[in-house]
């Protein structure tokens, strides 16, 4: 005959059983690590506001920002573990601002440590040879003359050790190392890679086809 | 007792899960997702995908 003891009464509390809100707290807790855990060393999420980065990138434009692939970046310390690359010419990069580093920019880099840049009428040298990457763009055919502003003349400028010089796609709209220097390797943040969502705010709209694409 | 009267071996425990199904039906829908473990990694997964895909501006 069977053991009748073997099985407590309906109700009655089973002793490793977790209250709800024990559970519900460890799931929030586990959710919370788990988010900061992915954004500091894997992916981050960013949304483009302005249009320097055009027509790589529009306003309204949703991307995910590769957080490993130049070492990941240990919070409080200045120290990146398990690079897997340098930043190379031509990669889109999102780095702390360095006039202000609550900001986060995104750009394009030109110069990376050893080279020398230099803008003459809107057209870009890397170590005295014309450098022209298939996404610039230009949308102000005026040449602003180099003593009014650095934007289309500038340099020769040497790019230091651990130190990038940025530039936007959209060159006449773009603030960028031209105006205010060298990005450093401890203010980089990571490599743009794709875009995962994209909102047409003046037509209201998605831009389906932006949806899913790699940054190049 | 006569053979033919004995209970079966597992008698009590369809008993006993007859009566937990009973007091099962007695706790409210609400409740009981409240109480789904499905449902909780559903809502925590989710949380942790909106907390990932929350976008930053960067200019």
């Amino acid at each position: 005959m069977a053991d009748k003891t073997t099985n407590p009464a309906p109700g009655k509390a089973v002793p490793n059983k977790k209250s709800q809100l024990r559970e519900y707290t460890e799931s929030i807790i586990w959710a919370l690590v788990l988010a900061l855990i992915i954004r500091t060393g894997v992916v981050q999420a960013f949304k483009i506001p302005s249009g320097s980065m055009e027509n790589t990138l529009l306003v309204g434009d949703h991307l995910l920002v590769n957080k490993f692939v130049y070492g990941i970046k240990l919070p409080f310390i200045d120290t990146r573990i398990l690079k897997v690359r340098d930043p190379q010419r031509g990669d889109i990069m999102v780095f702390e601002y360095p006039m202000n580093r609550s900001q986060d920019f995104i750009k394009r880099v030109v110069g990376v440590p050893g080279d020398e840049i230099s803008g003459r009428n809107k057209e870009v040298y890397v170590n005295g040879v014309l450098y022209q990457n298939p996404h610039e763009v230009h949308k102000d055919w005026r040449v602003e003359p180099s003593g009014n502003s650095p934007r289309d003349t500038f340099g020769p400028v040497k790019v230091p050790e651990n130190s990038y010089f940025m530039m936007g796609d959209n060159r006449d709209n773009s603030y960028d190392s031209r105006f205010w220097g060298f990005v450093k390797t401890s203010d980089i943040k990571g490599k743009a890679f794709i875009k995962y969502w994209s909102w047409d705010n003046e037509s209201w709209s998605v831009r389906w086809d932006r949806l899913g694409r790699w940054i190049e | 007792m006569k053979e033919e009267y004995e209970p079966s071996p597992d008698f009590v425990d369809k008993v006993m899960a007859r009566v937990y199904l009973l007091e099962a039906r007695k706790v409210s829908l609400r409740e009981r997702l409240l109480a789904s473990r499905p449902i909780r990694y559903v809502l925590a997964g989710g949380g942790t995908i909106l907390g990932i895909l929350s976008a930053a501006p960067v200019y």
